[in-house]
């Protein structure tokens, strides 16, 4: 390897391997066009409004929020399976924005996603040969025999035995069919996998299985997670960092012990204290007022004022806060925390 | 044992469900009792017989299943051996039920008011309670209902009763959707609620709001509750005692703390196990392998069998009996015997 080369790697190791700025997607709503004639303007929702994080090389971060929060559209910008509105993406150090055509498939062999539903992600009409082959076809393994290997040996390292190879998506219950679209995901050796609420729907037991076996194939192929979800308890055993969203933004961001111990944000706390527990432990539940308030033109200051239990004044109503670090890679967006800028 | 501190008394309750593959015996033999003010919590996966129970408990199996045997005691009286006219006015009136999908239980073309009042209207609840004499006509009697609705959704926690009465279900957020359908179930202040994985389809702090909500009826009331989940948590934090169903027999049934604490039945133990813990230290999460088994032609003995780490050969011999570990503990396994 010549000194440049090396040199060039080394930089890569220590560059975050998904880097996003400021990120926003808007998604424009328009009105009929009668609602139009009586002067309607166009709705913008703000699914996510300026979100910039980092995912390390080797790590799971985690991300956590309330259904409509923005989480879902985050993790498929960040794919660029939605275009976004405004903001960067770096992917090992390279912007993936302008990407199209070719160089975009180069993107895609190393950023997979595992969706959550594995109901609706199938094809019910493909065999798993045909639904894991397909990807292997795009990475250019053309020859059928060397390809069938793969498959046989992609089933085997997510669990599925030989014998599944016919079946159809039908034939599989739901933890099996979660299996399938981790096989398929694998397919293109990614480097980077998005798993969007991918052990959601599955009953505790099952979700154990493939909360397991995502962590075993984490250590065999290097990857990278970003892990969606909407159970607390989850996020904290998969992940090593965990960005808690409200709203379109990150309100809060550490790893994961010092976020469970120490939470900052008063949202993240009333999230934390209405996690129902087996452990026997005394606690405080703080419950929140109402539900999340639409992305549709959001309110002005903290998104999260209008349910806030620790509320500092009228600075909340008028002033948006911005993530700022109270020190050991702990950023929280609060206007209780800004002293620390 | 004072007997009339008995609300509702479950006898041998078995469902089927004939189908051309095989007969599925979706609630299997299952017993318990449950008294004023309690609240027990149904676990177990899915598949695992749960909706079916409390289904079977209030008659309303849907067609080809059937429940073949067994006696369902609530107040004393048999359920089972009632005349269908009267199993319309238990329904809703001494056992309300609320379900797990607010998104489909409401009727989308009805307005959420209308959806709490109809049950008033059909078991005539105002008419009664203004008596016959005082019945000033059929406005008078709306006016009424109308006034009792909006005092059940102000009491479920509804922000504007008002304005909700004339909203329709999709203009409420899932978790207002699941009050609205609270006070429908509260409306004819039933003894016993039926609460099928009533916040499962919700994010934690609404699910939080909702069984705050759900304990604070319950005890206003002194009614009692059977809370269907799959979440242990919500579950342990929440019930007097648990049982836990697999593949349509309880496996385990006793105090919360001993069922969850002190589990005695290795498919509890597993399912424990299987949660990850928020703790100081990570605890290494341990699934059970395989899964649920098929539900048709289950094996003679225990169903659990294959997947158990305790199995021994006598376990799918011969049918295993609910065995007593303790005080109100029993546990379905041939290792306490």
């Amino acid at each position: 390897m010549s000194s440049e080369v090396k040199a060039k790697t080394e930089k890569q190791a220590k560059l975050p391997l998904v880097k996003i700025e400021g990120i926003k997607k808007h998604f424009i709503m328009s009105p009929s066009l009668l609602a139009r004639a009586f002067g309607n303007r166009d709705i913008i929702l703000k699914a996510v409004d300026g979100v910039s994080l980092e995912i390390k090389k080797d790590e799971t971060l985690g991300l956590v929020g309330e259904s409509g929060c923005g989480k879902t559209t985050l993790g498929r910008v960040i794919l660029k399976l939605y275009e976004p509105t405004e903001g960067k993406i770096f992917f090992k150090g390279e912007a993936i924005n302008q990407l199209t055509g070719d160089a975009l498939m180069q993107f895609r062999h190393k950023a997979q996603i595992i969706f959550q539903n594995p109901y609706a992600s199938l094809n019910p009409r493909k065999t798993v040969r045909n639904i894991i082959s397909v990807p292997l076809k795009n990475r250019g393994l053309m020859n059928p025999i060397e390809r069938e290997e793969e498959v046989l040996a992609l089933l085997k390292a997510v669990g599925l035995s030989e014998r599944h190879i016919n079946s159809y998506p039908h034939q599989f219950s739901g933890g099996q069919r979660q299996r399938i679209s981790i096989a398929r995901a694998l397919a293109m050796r990614p480097k980077f996998i998005v798993a969007d609420e991918s052990v959601s729907s599955l009953d505790v037991s099952i979700q154990a299985q493939i909360i397991n076996l995502l962590e075993k194939l984490q250590e065999e192929y290097r990857l990278t997670y970003l892990f969606i979800t909407h159970d607390l308890s989850v996020i904290f055993y998969v992940s090593d960092r965990v960005a808690v969203m409200y709203l379109g933004k990150i309100v809060e961001i550490a790893e994961t012990m010092e976020l469970f111990e120490n939470p900052l944000h008063p949202y993240t706390r009333a999230l934390l204290s209405a996690i129902p527990t087996v452990a026997s432990q005394e606690k405080k539940r703080i419950i929140l007022k109402g539900t999340v308030p639409t992305p549709i033109d959001s309110t002005k200051g903290c998104g999260f004022h209008t349910r806030c239990f620790m509320k500092k004044g009228k600075i909340c109503e008028t002033d948006e806060p911005v993530l700022a670090s109270t020190g050991g890679g702990h950023c929280v967006c609060c206007h209780l925390f800004q002293s620390y800028v | 044992m004072v007997e009339d501190n008995k609300l509702l008394e479950v006898k041998n309750l078995t469902t089927v469900f004939p189908l051309r593959r095989g007969l599925v015996k979706a609630v299997d033999h299952i017993d318990f009792e449950l008294r004023e003010g309690e609240i027990m919590g149904l676990v177990g996966e899915s598949g695992s017989g749960k909706s079916v129970s409390m289904l079977s408990i209030l008659r309303l199996v849907a067609y080809p299943g059937k429940t073949i045997e067994g006696q369902v005691f609530f107040k004393g009286q048999d359920l089972m051996q009632k005349p269908l006219a009267e199993m319309r006015s238990v329904r809703g009136r001494g056992i309300a039920m609320i379900f797990q999908d607010p998104m489909t239980t409401m009727n989308p073309v009805f307005k959420v008011g209308e959806q709490v009042r109809e049950s008033l209207k059909i078991h005539r609840i105002i008419d009664n309670q203004m008596g016959k004499s005082a019945r000033r006509g059929r406005k008078a009697g709306k006016r009424a209902e109308k006034s009792r609705v909006l005092e059940l959704l102000d009491e479920v926690g509804l922000p504007s009763p008002k304005e909700n009465y004339r909203q329709y279900p999709h203009e409420l957020s899932g978790g207002m959707q699941q009050r609205a359908l609270t006070a429908i179930a509260l409306s004819c202040e039933p003894k016993l609620l039926l609460a099928d994985e009533p916040t499962t389809a919700l994010d934690v702090t609404i699910q939080a709001q909702i069984l705050e909500l759900l304990d604070r009826v319950t005890k206003e009331r002194r009614a009692s509750m059977i809370l269907v989940t799959h979440d242990l948590g919500v579950a342990a934090e929440f019930c007097h005692k648990i049982m836990v169903m697999y593949a349509g027999k309880i496996v385990e049934k006793g105090p919360t703390g001993k069922v969850l604490h002190d589990p005695k039945h290795p498919y509890t133990r597993g399912l424990l196990r299987s949660i990850p813990l928020i703790t100081k230290e990570k605890v290494k999460i341990k699934s059970i392998p395989g899964s649920v088994p098929d539900l048709i032609n289950l094996p003679h003995g225990c169903a659990f069998y294959p997947r158990c780490d305790k199995a021994s050969p006598g376990c799918e011999e011969k049918e295993i009996g609910l065995k007593k570990v303790g005080t109100d503990h029993w546990i379905r396994c041939v290792l306490n015997e």
